[in-house]
């Protein structure tokens, strides 16, 4: 920290670039902390924190070559130590309302095909911290095996294997289709 | 490169160099997965090439979306909230530095004196080194009574270790009680400090398990620091083992025992696996770890991947130190008998006192 940050404030419209990168980041950031925590409110607090922690670290963050692959890295390592921990502290200034929405969120397509995804959902929360973080970084982030060891700091060959205990597990609670004939998403 | 046969059959799912091809049975994973997320149904997105973690392609990236000012506004508060922490750390750090410098000033200045002194009675007279050891005077002197703010050589050579101890706590940062990476030698791999910060003004949340709740305390200062295993230094497939230490100053001593009550009075409903895929919470024998005149309580579970899990509770006075460790150790038992050497520290550091928690027999 320089001794000019030291003393200024963090604030969003000093730094360049930062507004960007929530208005294009938060959705799927909050996306993908769904599946790598257990609750909707513990998602916006962790897309909250790692947000917040970027802020005030901007100099860096913005330095980086991809800022957005930067604090989806953050993120995971934000919600590996969220695991760690037995409770967090949470700042409730933002109802889920008001954050910003993805397209297909938003969309209104049917109680059965929200009540699916909301299986999947609860499904996938009930996974070991782990095997979901695997799951949400291998399908939804599609970030290779060896980058998710790295992340996690697991040998791939246990990413692998935790991909697939995640989706055995999945697939006996009913909310995926086998391999053979999987069941797409309705 | 095929990877090793994994638990469903198949002979590891993907080929490393080839991660971002998810196959058929992979892309529909992925399209249920986004759909459950809740992000966008763009199947350009869902598959393209693997890339790493956030660095998706910028084509398939969903287009920017207004975002609340509501929602910055409380990013921008949290971000204040993170940054005045940091401000205090870097102040106390600075504080630290001019304490040592006065420190070291008080001790190195004496002995000049002294060695000045003894030279020079020697030459001139032939006189007893013991005179000049035990009577410093002159310029040096005088500079010894400038840094030390009066509290002068004496204090330090008079009493000793004890006196300079406490003129040491005293001039320290509320940091330097906590545990630092050499304190803890429970773990067969070395930790590293993963982040120091002042919690003070905050509630510690009590818990006996991952998804219990046994309330809060209001500490009038709370402490945390995070140890953790630098994943560099650890087998393949191994879990990393750390620690978060917290140490609460409580508003009186009866908070400590109270809190303790309730944290082990919830433990009945912690029978059962945990949300994260912890094992079920018991109570292990806190005598290992029970301070004299106070309180332990330890809590041993697992983690999602099979780890020892511990919590341990300390009360001593109106001190609460509370350690969360995942182990490397291989059962729970171990992984506290691994741990009563840190959790005296910690409560000394936190305590200020050296009769905490007695020593084992050899």
């Amino acid at each position: 920290m320089s001794t000019t940050s030291l003393f200024r404030r963090p604030r969003a419209a000093d730094a360049a670039g930062f507004e960007e990168l929530v208005a294009a980041r938060s959705g799927p950031m909050l996306s993908m902390a769904r599946g790598l925590v257990r609750s909707e409110s513990d998602a916006e607090d962790l897309v909250q924190e790692v947000l917040a922690k970027a802020l005030v670290s901007w100099d860096r963050v913005s330095a980086a070559g991809d800022p957005a692959a930067y604090v989806n890295r953050m993120l995971v390592n934000q919600a590996m130590s969220f695991w760690r921990r037995a409770s967090t502290r949470r700042e409730r200034a933002v109802e889920p309302a008001e954050l910003p929405e993805d397209g297909a969120a938003a969309l209104d397509d049917g109680a059965t095909q929200r009540g699916d995804r909301d299986a999947l959902l609860t499904a996938l929360r009930r996974l070991p911290a782990r095997h979901r973080a695997v799951l949400v970084l291998r399908y939804y982030e599609q970030v290779p095996d060896a980058e998710i060891a790295d992340l996690l700091g697991m040998a791939p060959a246990t990413v692998r294997s935790s991909a697939a205990r995640g989706l055995a597990a999945l697939r006996r609670d009913g909310v995926l289709g086998d391999e053979d004939s999987p069941r797409p998403a309705r | 490169m095929n990877g090793p046969t994994d638990l469903s059959g198949g002979t590891g799912g993907r080929r490393d160099d080839d991660s971002g091809h998810l196959g058929a049975d992979g892309r529909d994973v992925t399209r249920a997965l986004r759909a459950a997320l809740g992000a966008p149904q763009d199947d350009d997105e869902a598959e393209a090439p693997g890339g790493s973690a956030g660095a998706r392609p910028a084509a398939g990236r969903p287009a920017a979306r207004p975002v609340p000012a509501s929602f910055l506004a409380a990013v921008e508060r949290r971000a204040a909230r993170l940054h005045r922490r940091r401000q205090a750390g870097a102040l106390a750090g600075a504080a630290a530095a001019v304490a040592v410098v006065v420190a070291l000033g008080g001790l190195v200045l004496p002995q000049l004196g002294s060695m000045a002194e003894s030279s020079s009675a020697g030459s001139a007279a032939g006189g007893s080194a013991e005179s000049a050891a035990t009577a410093p005077s002159g310029p040096a002197a005088d500079l010894q009574d400038e840094g030390t703010g009066g509290a002068g050589p004496q204090t330090f050579a008079d009493s000793g270790g004890e006196s300079r101890q406490g003129t040491t706590a005293a001039a320290a940062p509320p940091s330097a009680a906590l545990l630092t990476a050499a304190d803890v030698t429970a773990f067969s791999v070395p930790v590293q400090d993963a982040g120091t910060s002042d919690e003070t003004g905050q509630q510690l949340p009590l818990t006996a398990c991952v998804e219990g709740d046994a309330g809060v305390v209001q500490p009038l200062a709370l402490r945390r620091t995070d140890l953790t295993a630098d994943p560099a230094s650890l087998p393949a497939a191994a879990e990393p083992p750390g620690l978060v230490e917290r140490v609460a100053t409580l508003g009186s001593a009866a908070e400590g025992p109270e809190a303790l009550a309730r944290v082990e009075a919830q433990l009945p409903a912690c029978t059962g696996p945990g949300l994260e895929g912890t094992g079920p919470t018991t109570q292990l024998d806190a005598t290992p770890v029970t301070p004299v005149g106070g309180e332990a309580l330890v809590l041993a579970s697992t983690s999602g991947q099979g780890s020892p899990t511990l919590q341990v509770l300390l009360v001593h006075g109106s001190t609460l130190v509370q350690l969360q460790v995942t182990s490397d150790a291989p059962d729970a038992q171990t992984a506290l008998d691994q741990l009563v050497d840190t959790a005296r520290t910690a409560l000394e550091r936190a305590t200020g006192s050296t009769s905490t928690i007695p020593a084992r027999a050899p």
